[in-house]
């Protein structure tokens, strides 16, 4: 299984999957492709891969973590339908609510989607090739393979990690090719795999300074490598006179749920590679008012120098948007009270109460308001 | 095959149960009398607690235990400090800090935001006083990540130029109910701690031509 921080992929299921695995029976020395009906014969070390990795899929059927909207868990599921053909009806996604570029697989056929991914993809065809990423692990049994490497390791009494890190490098380009193979045979344009990687690199958060690299976490190959990679795929690929892109599709369906989605992000406050996709969705162009009250969301929660002057400016650039959310006079009001601009804060929080009266923070609003109003 | 004993994970076990059960002296009664806290207020439980105390952790009162309902007191936050004490590994520290130039609207933020995350927002966010102080209150209702859906209420203020916050939160099946009046009579009976007058400040006598060194 696979798991993706800030653009890094991180094998996490697979350290409870081996912990469980506790009489091995032998390993294939080679692991061929999954077949789309194929289950694993009793008694094997897949098997228990499997077993575990269903124990864990019904623990996520309960998690608070999974969204359940019916309409992006339909577009999402079509998606992966579209790319994993004949092998769609073994494989089980959730859409899972989690912050930054983050797609998960697990042996058993459980894909996991996160918000963050869906934030972060420009349209269909990126979106199918994150997925086809995913599938390609999935047909190669590169959680099988991984645990046959662990094994031949613990035979031999070497555990050091380098290998791992490298073995698992391999296995993410592999998927990599698998997954650009797939996209480009469900009639996607490859351009947009590129495009995909380019969004990653352009917002992956960048460790604080003072922090070395942790060596679990760099299991795949720096994003620029795929990139290159891609493109060089991209540009040999024969397409389709009218691939698919599917940006409107994908846009529509985002529309609904994109500011729960951008205040996830907001929140965990990665504040400069949530400013760079924010930007980037602003280049985008869709729902401007939206986006630019968050970027007034990421100055007025950092709140450091200059911040505050920023966040009203982005404030008052949303608002001549019709998308606008009623928390931009909220949030412009508490800046402007801030910063000692009373009328401006007076403004906008009486605002605020008209636009949202039904808001949950209306009494503590209308005090402040009061306040302001009072000697 | 022979399997070797695992005594330091049994002495783990062992040992975290004794603490669960108060064994190990991890757990206190807090009686129903007055009680300062932080030295910034007394609150008086009519009820008996048990507190527990722990390093970087607020104290923690519960009566059923902690899993069931727990009542937290973050007492004296100063400025630029998180409400929770752990770090994430692996990023920028994501933790929201207390500023003193926050509104009182952008304290009950960033006290839902620390606590619930943004998965679950706030509800019914409105004034109220904390002992004499101008504070906030609100409710939020959340889920554990096993799925156990449970209430919290949140009363906070700023006494003093630091940040003072109760969060009282349970079971949403039963627990949360049952020592919910009991909350709310504590939360009533917060008074603030007077503070001794500062000493008057130096002022040289006009003939004097003492200086201060």
């Amino acid at each position: 299984v696979t798991v993706r921080r800030g653009g890094v992929l991180v094998l996490s299921l697979l350290a409870p999957l081996v912990a469980g695995c506790a009489t091995p029976a032998g390993r294939p020395d080679v692991v061929a492709d999954l077949a789309p009906t194929e289950q694993p014969s009793d008694r094997t070390d897949e098997a228990s891969l499997w077993l575990h990795a269903d124990r864990l899929e019904e623990q996520l059927k309960t998690s608070p973590i999974v969204v359940r909207d019916p309409a992006l868990q339909r577009y999402v599921a079509s998606v992966v339908c579209r790319i994993a053909g004949p092998h769609c009806p073994r494989i089980r996604v959730y859409v899972v609510r989690r912050r930054g570029f983050y797609a998960a697989m697990a042996p058993n056929g459980m894909m996991e989607v996160g918000t963050g991914l869906l934030l972060r993809t420009a349209n269909e065809a990126q979106l199918a090739c994150v997925i086809g990423h995913e599938i390609g692990h999935y047909l190669r049994r590169h959680t099988m393979q991984r645990w046959a490497d662990f094994q031949a390791r613990v035979a031999n009494f070497r555990s050091e990690s380098g290998s791992l890190a490298a073995f698992s490098r391999d296995q993410e380009r592999e998927a990599d090719e698998v997954g650009f193979d797939l996209m480009v045979r469900s009639g996607y344009d490859p351009r947009q795999a590129v495009r995909a990687w380019e969004r990653v690199l352009a917002t992956e958060p960048r460790p604080p300074a003072n922090m070395a690299p942790i060596a679990a976490l760099a299991t795949h190959p720096p994003t620029a490598e795929r990139v290159n990679a891609l493109r060089e795929y991209a540009d040999k690929a024969a397409t389709t006179d009218e691939p698919r892109v599917g940006r409107e599709d994908h846009v529509a369906r985002l529309r609904p749920v994109r500011g729960w989605i951008l205040d996830d992000e907001v929140r965990g406050r990665q504040f400069a590679s949530t400013e760079a996709l924010v930007r980037l969705l602003i280049e985008d162009g869709d729902g401007l008012g939206e986006l630019h009250f968050f970027d007034g969301e990421i100055h007025r929660l950092r709140s450091a120098q200059g911040d505050l002057t920023r966040a009203i400016e982005d404030y008052r650039r949303a608002l001549e948007f019709p998308d606008a959310p009623a928390a931009t006079q909220r949030s412009l009001g508490l800046v402007a009270l801030r910063t000692g601009d009373r009328p401006a804060a007076r403004e906008a929080l009486a605002r605020y109460l008209e636009r949202a009266p039904q808001a949950e923070d209306r009494e503590l609003i209308a005090a402040q308001l009061a306040e302001l109003d009072g000697p | 095959v022979t399997r070797r004993p695992r005594l330091p994970g049994v002495l783990v076990a062992c040992a975290l149960l004794a603490a669960g059960c108060g064994g190990l002296g991890l757990y206190t009664l807090v009686e129903p009398r007055v009680r300062s806290m932080g030295g910034a207020y007394t609150v008086q439980p009519r009820l008996a607690w048990s507190t527990a105390s722990l390093r970087d952790w607020p104290e923690t009162w519960t009566i059923d235990g902690v899993a069931l309902e727990r009542l937290r007191f973050f007492t004296g936050l100063a400025e630029g400090q998180p409400l929770l004490g752990l770090q994430p590994a692996g990023t920028a520290d994501p933790r929201a800090r207390f500023s003193t130039a926050m509104t009182r609207p952008e304290l009950a933020e960033l006290v839902a935001e620390s606590l619930f995350g943004s998965r679950y927002p706030p509800r019914h966010v409105r004034p109220a006083r904390f002992g004499g102080a101008p504070g906030f209150r609100f409710e939020v209702s959340y889920a554990t990540s096993d799925g156990v859906r449970r209430e919290a209420l949140v009363a906070g203020a700023v006494i003093r130029a630091r940040l003072h916050v109760i969060v009282y939160d349970g079971t949403a099946l039963y627990h949360f109910e049952k020592y919910r009046d009991e909350v709310e009579r504590i939360l009533e009976s917060i008074t603030l701690t007077a503070v001794a007058p500062p000493a008057p400040p130096y002022r040289a006598s006009p003939n004097s031509s003492a200086t201060l060194s």
